[in-house]
């Protein structure tokens, strides 16, 4: 590995990506041990189609790609604006400090066409390092930075001796009862697990994305052949459905949703046994939970209980942080002052 | 351009916009025999034996063509749709559902050469049309997600509208849903009313519209001569339609007044002053300031629309809801309520407004109890330097403050007292942190955290620390509220240098 120190500025170079970058992009964030989905092509271009602006930037070292981060911006016509890049920073290491400094350059001369008065960015880091210095932690997240992590590293046999008694006895339930599982990229599909996913949405009484969101995002990662729509149906009937994201060696749970019909046939088990094994057979590493939490007053509390019974371990990431563009912020309330003093 | 998907089920299939239902081919005709046969034979009642010319705005899956290719009166159809690849359906998988109106007679049974279509924005198309050029218009647009797919909803494109409609033409418009959106419905009715329409307001329901919890449905029928109660229940309707009957389908025009009775209430949509987008995401009449002295309406209570014949009440705002200065304004007023007249509580959403279609307003309420934590990020000395830096351009006495404000921070003196400009200073940058927050949709989700709730967020903001600064007494509510959360983010200051 580098040190930060034994590399100069002066040798290294920003510009912004296009589409040609894109498989050299995708292969260098997939590399990375904290590498995050939202910072691929695929994710960038659907948030392109739910009218985020997007700008993808990489550092090189001569033709050597190094690092970057695709950056992400929503247009309203006034200057309170965030800029945001959950799953960055994305370096090689020892490329850190400097590439840091490089990424908030490039940032800050959007800054005057876009109004930006901070950037949040979101690592899967467990400690803030150094080079973070100057953001502070966000009071929200862009993530969920309390996740359970399946390790799909050892044989099938030890996965489920590493589960809860209970997670282990509802699966095979599920499988005597013949829960039927399969995997999906089939468009047609899309309603079927919605159906599922607002019915939760409302029983749970959760915030939930419009059907137009999963459209989009369907559309996009099926294409790039990123994701699945997982299904369990029972004579006939579909009871358990979720959405899996595979990204470099992680296989992320992001949405799901089951029926309230026969509970006792354990859908829900035997879906996401089934998606920790597909996901393994397809060289992923983790199965990411996406959302957990161990204090039992917190909105996550009832499906953390079920997610608990897969065993994993617990892994709490920084969170969400921010650096304030303090020109900006300035010029917003200076400006704002004399529009509101304006007869 | 928009996504576009198509659900295929075992009755047809289901088309959406954006993720919007369009249509669903169960129930397609409860809409467009709605939207089109009501116009089209008022029309011919009006210009009897005279060759018809209809406009269709948008409408690129070819039904509503379909519906005005009933009539053999009609002469001539313009349809002019911005999108290709909806076109492209319409002449393609829509086929069988539209019967080939987009298609020339040679390539399917109902295909004409009575229908030409364009490829164009359609406000653009009209603009450079002739005057009282057609005798019947019909737009058929998507529902807005976006503040510019609005001008097509405005006080200017209805203005275009009525000039290039013959003086006793008429116009059929899609609106919004009168149940889920009743402001963004009456907002329409009004911008009709205000463009010199005489407009007739419609409410249908749409059983697969229902089952994506849309509600009834609206539209507006209108002529820029009045309407009478006599021509409509008079119309004839041509054979074969699968949904509209003579005897009944005049019950559309009935509203309940719980629906309908605020409509004098609402604003115009122009583009100078937009408002759509705002009732349409911050639509609830509950969530406005209500006034007590109104009297309740019974439930059972209903209008008839079809024996009202009302001129609007041109009410034009003053202002853009969703601007941020706006946003700034309605704290402010609560921040001087004796200065601006409002002494009641605001609703949330009239403090902060549901920027997004995806957010409701239980996130705005949720953000309002953020509003401490987000103060807490900000650097007060480095933020305090920069703005005095540029005393020259702000208010006198608000530099002044700030200038003595950032003396006792260097100094380390004690904070007594929060000056009602620094007061209103630290309320811009309370809204200023909540509105970047909100504006970026990803980010006002706020994944993983428990959630404080509105409640919480205020007894939060005064539960603690008060000996460490007060006000001059003159505030509000919110006055009270933001200087009490301005005095301990700043004394955070003082803390946070002694850890």
């Amino acid at each position: 590995m580098l040190s930060s120190e034994s590399i100069q500025l002066d040798t290294l170079t920003i510009c912004e990506l296009g589409l040609d970058d894109r498989a050299r992009w995708d292969q260098f964030n997939q590399s990375l041990p904290t590498s995050c989905f939202m910072q691929s092509w695929a994710w960038a271009d659907f948030k392109q189609i739910e009218g985020y602006q997007t700008f993808r930037y990489g550092i090189f070292q001569q033709e050597t790609l190094v690092g970057g981060g695709i950056f992400y911006f929503y247009p309203r016509p006034h200057s309170a604006n965030l800029l945001i890049a959950p799953g960055i920073p994305c370096f090689t290491p020892g490329y850190e400090v400097i590439g840091m400094e490089l990424l908030l350059e490039q940032v800050k001369q959007l800054l005057p066409t876009l109004s930006a008065i901070a950037l949040r960015v979101e690592p899967l880091f467990l400690q803030k390092p150094p080079f973070l210095e100057k953001f502070v932690r966000a009071p929200v997240d862009l993530l969920p930075s309390e996740t359970l992590l399946i390790d799909l590293c050892p044989d099938e046999a030890e996965i489920l001796a590493n589960m809860k008694p209970k997670g282990r006895y509802n699966i095979r339930l599920s499988q005597r009862y013949g829960v039927e599982t399969e995997f999906t990229t089939e468009l047609q599909n899309i309603p079927r697990f919605y159906d599922l996913f607002w019915e939760t949405v409302e029983r749970q009484q959760f915030f939930g994305e419009p059907y137009g969101f999963f459209i989009n995002l369907c559309q996009t990662l099926f294409a790039a052949n990123m994701a699945e729509i997982g299904l369990a149906t029972w004579n006939d009937q579909l009871l358990a459905a979720i959405l899996v994201i595979y990204w470099g060696d992680r296989a992320t749970y992001l949405y799901g949703g089951r029926s309230s019909l026969y509970p006792h046939v354990m859908a829900n088990y035997g879906l996401h046994w089934a998606a920790m094994q597909r996901a393994k057979s397809k060289g992923c590493q983790v199965y990411d939970f996406y959302g957990y939490t161990q204090n039992p007053r917190h909105n996550y509390a009832k499906f953390s209980q079920f997610k608990r019974q897969f065993g994993g371990k617990p892994v709490t990431t920084i969170g969400a942080h921010d650096y304030f563009f303090y020109d900006q912020l300035t010029d917003l309330l200076i400006n704002t002052l004399r529009k509101l003093a304006q007869p | 351009m928009p996504t576009l998907f198509i659900e295929q089920h075992s009755q047809g299939l289901a088309f959406y916009i954006n993720g919007n239902l369009q249509f669903d081919t169960t129930d397609e005709a409860i809409y467009h025999e709605h939207l089109v046969v009501p116009a089209i034979s008022l029309a011919e009642q009006r210009f009897p034996n005279l060759p018809l010319r209809v406009l269709i705005c948008g409408g690129g899956d070819g039904l509503a063509a379909r519906d005005v290719l009933r009539f053999n009166q009609v002469r001539e159809i313009t349809l002019v749709d911005y999108d290709p690849d909806v076109l492209e359906l319409g002449r393609t998988v829509f086929q069988p559902y539209n019967q080939g109106s987009l298609t020339t007679a040679d390539q399917s049974p109902l295909g004409s050469d009575r229908v030409t279509v364009y490829t164009q924005e359609a406000f653009e198309f009209v603009s450079n049309l002739p005057d009282a050029c057609y005798h019947v218009v019909i737009c058929d647009f998507t529902c807005p997600t976006r503040p510019e797919e609005t001008q097509v909803y405005s006080l200017e494109w209805l203005t275009e509208i009525r000039r290039i409609l013959a003086p006793q033409g008429v116009l059929a418009k899609n609106a919004v849903s009168p149940q889920q959106t009743p402001a963004a419905f009456w907002c329409l009715y009004q911008t009709a009313l205000a463009a010199g329409i005489h407009t007739k307001p419609m409410r249908v329901v749409i059983p697969s519209f229902h089952h994506h919890d849309y509600g009834d449905w609206g539209f507006l029928l209108g002529s820029p001569t009045a309407i009478a109660p006599e021509e409509l229940t008079s119309l004839k309707f041509p054979n074969n339609l699968q949904v509209l009957q003579v005897a009944t389908w005049i019950d559309v025009f009935r509203f309940p007044a719980t629906m309908a009775n605020d409509r004098h209430l609402i604003n115009l949509h122009t583009l100078d002053c937009p408002q759509l987008f705002y009732y349409l995401l911050n639509s609830h009449f509950s969530d406005r300031e209500i006034d007590a002295t109104v009297k309740p309406i019974e439930s059972e209570d209903w209008l008839d629309f079809l024996a009202i014949q009302e001129s609007g009440t041109g009410l034009i705002g003053t202002h853009d809801p969703l601007e941020f200065e706006s946003m700034i304004q309605v704290w402010l007023d609560h921040f001087h309520p004796s200065q601006s007249g409002s002494t009641s509580v605001p609703a949330p959403a009239s403090l902060i407004p549901v920027q997004h279609p995806y957010h409701d307003p239980r996130i705005s309420q949720e953000w309002l109890g953020y509003t401490k934590a987000l103060l807490s990020e900000i650097d007060a000395k480095q933020l305090l330097s920069k703005l005095v830096d540029r005393a020259q351009e702000l208010p006198p006495q608000l530099a002044k403050d700030l200038k003595q404000l950032l003396e006792k921070v260097r100094s380390g003196q004690p904070l007594t007292y929060i000056s009602e400009h620094t007061a209103e200073l630290i309320t811009i940058l309370s809204v200023s942190l909540l509105v970047a927050n909100l504006a970026a949709p990803d980010a006002a989700f706020a994944k993983g955290f428990s959630g404080s709730s509105y409640r919480s967020g205020y007894s939060s903001g005064s539960s603690s620390s008060g000996d460490y600064y007060y006000s001059d007494g003159s505030f509000g509510w919110l006055g009270f509220w933001m200087t009490m959360i301005g005095g301990m983010w700043l004394w955070n200051l003082y803390k946070n240098r002694d850890d």
